[in-house]
């Protein structure tokens, strides 16, 4: 599913922020890649959306080489990778249902699909009877499910999701994290990418530590080492 | 693509106040412009309305006998540049002469005093065109009638002098306009890509969103391309509402100025609304598209 090959990604000649890195994620796999901050997990999903260019090494997504991908077919591949980042992002002048439907508008889907895609993803992050609300009117936890359901609009094959519980308590962050095990097994492919040592202890599944931009450990049914 | 206008007009309305005063500057612009460009219409107009009545009035000398003179008038009748020669008697002459001077007694007097009358036989030449003026000049300062004639030619080149003048002026005034063009078509160009630059600043967020989501850049681009063309269409329509009342305001006193002459300035507009107007709309909608293009290359990197 993705592949990266040797991946080196230096945004100046003096540091480098990732080094080498191997990694392969299968179809259906949950893997948490941990590490302190500043490690290089960010740029790896930079690098993943095609936002960032590896300095060396090769990227290959559902079987396609993205390492230099085309300028016009960047937008192909997004729409098959739902992203969460740890700044909500939603439009505050708009509701709910718009924020989430406001993804399908921009990639040019009838208003009868939005009317019926948006209502049942809402559901799955269980937003369902609050999708008129204003993103102010929602708590954190409520805010972050919101960003999850836009990322899962296009029904991607994998939701990428760089430390989504960053800005919410330990009883929130646990609520966003069985929702992206409830996504992971409706058959998305998950990437958690977090710093929070609770959450991916609490997950049991493959972890992928970071340190300074190289993998230190990959291991099934892990927990956080450092 | 009906989303994309959507879009474009939200952008539009949510800055309503840059909006509105960057579509009342292009407003202005064009309103000057189009001063400028009735102004040369007129002194055109003018300018072709005294062409018109300048004409060559030839005095052949008093021994130049009735026949002699229509010979002479239609062998000048050959020549291409000459429209129409009115012919007028001596007798003819005399009344006017008469007529003009009714108020001096003593002038009057000292004309029946003369036993015979001392004017010639005079022609008047009408040109099909001013611009043909030096050459009729020359052919009745040729030989073939040069004899004929009692004229003094400086009086010829003085009118002359007058002509190049007013067509000076009416060039300086075209120049005036393509300048004037120029420097609005600038003004214009920068004010729609600073208010583009500060739609794309204000909607970062959207655009960020967009791009995360995959939306195809033309659809990020679209909405402000479209934008820069509402602007130029609103500043133009409006420029038209405020430009024809002002024509037909200016319509009586310039039937008076060139009295007589048929020139509407009202229909003429009408008449030539698509190179007049088309062009500007064109332009305006070029200028727009050309600087939010290069507004959305330079900060929105999609
Ligand atoms: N756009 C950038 N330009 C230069 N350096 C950057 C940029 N983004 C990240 N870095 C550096 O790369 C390293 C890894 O950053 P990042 O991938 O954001 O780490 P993490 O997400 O694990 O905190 C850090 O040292 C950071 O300073
Ligand atoms: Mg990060």
């Amino acid at each position: 599913m993705i592949i990266f090959q040797n991946i080196t990604k230096a945004y100046s000649p003096a540091s480098c922020a990732l080094q080498k890195v191997n990694l392969r994620i299968e179809k259906g796999e949950f893997v948490s890649i941990v590490g302190q901050s500043g490690a290089g997990k960010s740029t790896l999903v930079k690098i993943l959306i095609a936002e960032e260019r590896p300095t060396e090494g090769k990227i290959i997504v559902g079987g396609k080489d993205i390492t230099n991908i085309r300028h016009d077919e960047i937008p192909f591949l997004r729409r098959k990778i739902g992203v969460v980042f740890q700044d909500f992002k939603l439009l505050p002048r708009k509701t709910i249902f718009e924020n989430t439907a406001f993804a399908l508008e921009v990639c040019g889907y009838s208003n009868k699909k939005i009317k019926v895609i948006v209502p049942q993803v809402l559901k799955i992050v269980g937003l369902g009877d609050k999708q008129d609300r204003f993103p102010k009117q929602l708590s954190g936890g409520e805010q972050q499910r919101a960003v999850i359901a836009r990322a899962l609009v296009y029904q991607p094959e994998i939701l990428v999701a760089d430390e989504p519980t960053g800005n919410l308590d330990t009883i929130n962050s646990r609520e966003i994290v069985d929702i992206l095990k409830k996504i992971n097994l409706l058959g998305t492919t998950v990437l958690l990418l977090s710093h929070d040592r609770e959450i991916v202890n609490h997950l049991r599944k493959r972890v992928i530590t970071l340190d300074k931009g190289v993998v230190i450990s990959d291991k099934q049914n892990s927990l956080y080492l450092i | 693509m009906l989303r994309l206008l959507k879009f474009a007009w939200q952008n539009f309305s949510r800055n309503i106040w840059l909006s509105l005063v960057t579509i009342i500057i292009i407003i202005l612009s064009l309103f000057l412009i189009n001063l400028i460009i009735i102004l040369n219409i007129l002194v055109n107009q003018s300018l072709n309305y005294y062409k018109n009545k300048v004409d060559i009035s030839v005095f052949l000398k008093p021994e130049v006998t009735r026949e002699q003179a229509l010979a002479i008038k239609d062998e000048l009748s050959g020549n291409a540049e000459i429209k129409e020669i009115q012919y007028e008697s001596r007798e003819q002459s005399l009344e006017k002469l008469k007529e003009r001077y009714q108020n001096n007694p003593l002038f009057l007097e000292s004309l029946k005093e003369l036993e015979n009358n001392p004017l010639g036989e005079t022609l008047i030449i009408k040109l099909r065109q001013i611009e043909d003026y030096s050459k009729v000049i020359s052919i009745l300062q040729s030989e073939n009638y040069n004899k004929f004639i009692e004229i003094n030619f400086n009086i010829f080149s003085d009118i002359k002098k007058v002509i190049n003048k007013l067509d000076g002026i009416s060039q300086k005034i075209y120049q005036t306009e393509l300048i004037t063009v120029a420097i609005f078509g600038i003004i214009i160009f920068f004010l729609i890509f600073n208010t583009i630059r500060l739609a794309i600043y204000s909607h970062r967020e959207e655009i960020a969103i967009m791009r995360l989501v995959g939306a195809s850049s033309w659809f990020i681009r679209g909405p402000f391309l479209l934008e820069s063309i509402l602007y130029g269409f609103f500043a133009w329509l409006a420029n038209l509402v405020f430009l024809f009342p002002l024509l037909n305001f200016i319509q009586p006193y310039l039937e008076k100025f060139l009295d007589g002459d048929q020139f509407n300035i009202f229909s003429y507009f009408s008449q030539n609304f698509m190179p007049i107007f088309g062009w500007q709309l064109i332009i305006l909608i070029f200028i727009g598209v050309f600087s939010s293009f290069i507004a959305v290359h330079k900060y929105l990197k999609v």
